[in-house]
């Protein structure tokens, strides 16, 4: 039996994880950075990843005493019962994630793209785009990553590029002019926003290759584009920035080359590609986790609740702008990333045992192979 | 089997809420394409706003009867923006199409009064492109939109091809609504943009770009004569292109700018700030008006290139003066300097800012290198 069956290399994983943390960023909302000067909005990318590397130590030290175990699996050696009420915890954080990304990509579409019309059968289709798309499996979403990653970057730098004789450097604000606390906290909050920590807890038996390498590669390119263009925001548009709903997009719509104005959008199909990669991975995980843990069923009798529970509860939201600002909250955003990718394991860690224990996991791993 | 049904109850579960989808069925002669708006306030605090769009309806010039303009414009009253906006939907059945608008225009009136009533509709709506330019109206707006072209060309569209290419002169100071926003929303809010008029030119009329308006807050302080505005861009770094006209004792000559850099500097000394700017610039002799052909030798370049410098600077130092002695507008946003470089100063005097900017010192520095002279002879030895 080939053991690289429904795996996909770290290369395809992290290039996944990239795209659905791009959505993120494109999709940002600056309410939630009211405290924070235009200069602190840049620096803030590089706090996050100082945070993302103290997040997932814990993690870390249970890959290298577990090896190709994920934390649902590390549960289960102590009990089958925690087990089961982990792989609900993660399932609902994904849950709660696909729900708020959906709930984004119908703030954009209703007020962006079509704003005089009715969307819910847009909200459907994209659920059942995602149900189809976890449906195709996990080696499928990495190598359609992989090509998106090259279409991504190629608009991204396209779009970047035609920016440059529009920038203003006198628009950056001076660095902590209103302390670091605030700066601090957002930057938190973006980690809190980061559900690909928690999908890199119960992914990694799913993913071949070197796993650490691949981490801090993506970490770092993650920081690294979300800095960039967050400078060029501010440099291009500067206090416009904050009166945009979402400023990504309006950045896009500045972009001119040649005879061709306004390349917005170039953003809206990464927006949509992204999402879609995001919503699927998510479906797929979810359906993945309790698959193993609630019964080997066919996919469609998990992903049929979980499409209908998404599709109803954001034609509920859609209605109304107050909705989405309760759904889309920071606090439950943080505690959930939180508590499933550091919390969590680290308490795992530190029940898990000795040393010993591990190796003879490891062992009993390898023998069944 | 079982597939075949989940897919026909899928194709079931996407049409039902298809049906009656009225809103896909616009096609674009039901649309109102806006290629021009502009806003003026009448007595009571109402605004009148003057749309100019595209006659979608218009028919073939062969075929008889029918709407022949090429353009259509539209004067509507309302309590606020968007409600004018909304009766012309009512007047026409036809839903405004405002991603396509080239040109905002502003009434003299509101500028005066102050922007801060006219600017939320244009940033609110998601429907409005954030690079449309700006502009004042000198008198109504409804005027500028109201001038008819011979040709039947759509005035809104002429008036930003116009702003297009006197910007590229460097002889306006061109403005599009995010940049009003970003500076509108500084510590010491300062823009600038041009001054559009109808000008009556016999039985023609067309639309001019006049003056350039210079506003502090969001209300109109004053303006600047086109000479004044080259220099201004100038110290902005605004100018990639243009000429430039100035006299020595031999004549006037004119030299085609090619290229300009302007870097700008603070300090402090003895708590007050002092700028420099210095601009370079390079270009080329483009006309030597003497009357008498003279070929161009080291001493006379020498002499070019000095003339030029001194025009500029004493161009550009009158220039700051009349901003933030005269005006007290920190038009070119140098407090923005003070504010990056250095902050705890800034955050000292934030309260008094205009009077700091006013008693700053400015010094200009110009560096012009002549790059071309054209067809003359440069004496080697003399």
């Amino acid at each position: 039996m080939d053991s690289t069956k429904g795996k996909i290399n770290t290369f395809q994983f992290f290039s996944l994880l990239f795209l659905t943390r791009l959505l993120t960023t494109v999709t940002y909302i600056p309410s939630y950075m009211d405290d924070v000067l235009l200069s602190d909005v840049v620096i803030q990318t590089f706090f996050r990843f100082a945070f993302g590397i103290i997040i997932m130590i814990p993690m870390y030290l249970l890959y290298r005493r577990y090896g190709e175990l994920n934390i649902i699996d590390i549960v289960r050696q102590r009990s089958a019962k925690l087990a089961k009420i982990t792989a609900l915890i993660y399932a609902g954080a994904f849950f709660y994630f696909t729900l708020t990304t959906v709930a984004r990509l119908d703030v954009f579409a209703g007020t962006i793209v079509f704003p005089e019309s009715d969307i819910n059968y847009f909200l459907i289709f994209v659920v059942l785009i995602g149900c189809y798309g976890a449906y195709l499996g996990f080696e499928a979403l990495g190598r359609s990553a992989v090509l998106s990653l090259a279409l991504v970057a190629g608009a991204m730098v396209f779009i970047l590029a035609t920016l440059i004789k529009k920038m203003d450097f006198l628009n950056f604000t001076p660095v902590f002019y209103n302390g670091v606390s605030s700066v601090a906290k957002i930057s938190l909050d973006a980690v809190g926003r980061t559900i690909e920590y928690s999908i890199i807890a119960v992914s990694l038996p799913k993913v071949t290759g070197n796993k650490k390498n691949g981490f801090f590669f993506w970490i770092s390119a993650q920081t690294l584009v979300t800095g960039i263009i967050f400078f060029f925001e501010v440099a291009v548009m500067g206090n416009f920035t904050s009166t945009q709903l979402f400023p990504v997009h309006s950045l896009a719509s500045l972009a001119e080359f040649s005879m061709f104005g306004r390349l917005d959008a170039i953003i809206t199909g990464v927006w949509i590609l992204c999402a879609f990669l995001k919503i699927s991975l998510l479906i797929y995980l979810k359906v993945s986790i309790l698959k193993k843990e609630f019964g080997e069923k066919k996919p469609i009798y998990y992903m049929l609740p979980i499409g209908i529970a998404l599709s109803a509860i954001n034609l509920y939201v859609s209605m109304s702008v107050g909705r989405f600002a309760m759904l889309d909250s920071s606090t439950v955003k943080m505690s959930l990333t939180l508590s499933t990718a550091f919390f969590i394991p680290l308490i795992v860690l530190i029940i898990s045992g000795r040393k010993k224990e591990g190796e003879n996991c490891k062992k009993s791993v390898s023998s069944q192979r | 089997m079982q597939k075949i049904g989940i897919l026909a109850a899928v194709i079931l579960l996407l049409l039902f809420p298809l049906n009656g989808q009225e809103t896909f069925k616009k096609d674009i002669s039901m649309r109102l394409v806006v290629q021009g708006i502009g806003i003026d306030i009448e007595d009571d605090g109402s605004y009148t706003v003057t749309l100019q769009a595209i006659n979608t309806n218009a028919q073939s010039v062969t075929f008889e009867g029918g709407d022949q303009e090429p353009v259509k414009t539209y004067n509507v009253t309302g309590d606020t923006i968007y409600t004018a906006v909304k009766s012309v939907t009512e007047m026409e059945g036809k839903t405004p199409l405002y991603s396509q608008n080239r040109v905002i225009i502003i009434g003299r009136d509101i500028a005066e009064k102050g922007l801060e009533g006219v600017i939320d509709f244009f940033v609110r709506d998601t429907g409005n492109c954030p690079s449309v330019d700006v502009a004042i109206a000198d008198g109504k707006a409804s005027e500028i939109l109201e001038v008819k072209s011979e040709s039947g060309e759509v005035i809104a569209r002429n008036i930003e091809q116009s702003i297009s290419s006197t910007d590229f002169e460097a002889e306006i100071s061109r403005l599009q609504i995010y940049e009003l926003v970003n500076r509108y929303e500084d510590k010491l809010p300062s823009f600038t943009m041009p001054i559009l008029a109808a000008v009556k030119d016999g039985d023609k009329e067309r639309v001019e770009i006049i003056e350039t308006a210079v506003f502090s807050g969001s209300k109109l302080k004053g303006t600047l004569t086109k000479e004044e505005t080259v220099m201004f861009n100038f110290l902005c770094n605004k100018v990639s292109s243009g000429a430039i006209s100035y006299d020595t004792d031999d004549g006037k000559i004119s030299m085609g700018v090619i290229d300009s850099k302007a870097t700008r500097r603070v300090s402090l000394q003895n708590n007050t700030p002092v700028f420099t700017l210095s601009v370079n610039v390079e270009g080329d002799i483009a006309e030597i008006y003497n009357g008498t052909a003279k070929t161009v030798d080291r001493a006379r370049l020498k002499e070019l290139k000095n003339g030029a410098e001194e025009h500029l600077k004493s161009g550009m130092e009158s220039v700051l003066k009349k901003l933030y002695t005269e005006l007290g507008c920190d038009a070119p946003g140098l407090s923005r300097l003070i504010y990056s470089r250095h902050p705890s100063f800034f955050r000292e005097n934030e309260k008094n800012l205009s009077t700091v900017m006013a008693n700053s010192q400015y010094n200009v520095e110009v560096k012009v290198t002549i790059r071309r002279v054209g067809h003359e002879l440069i004496k080697v030895a003399d």
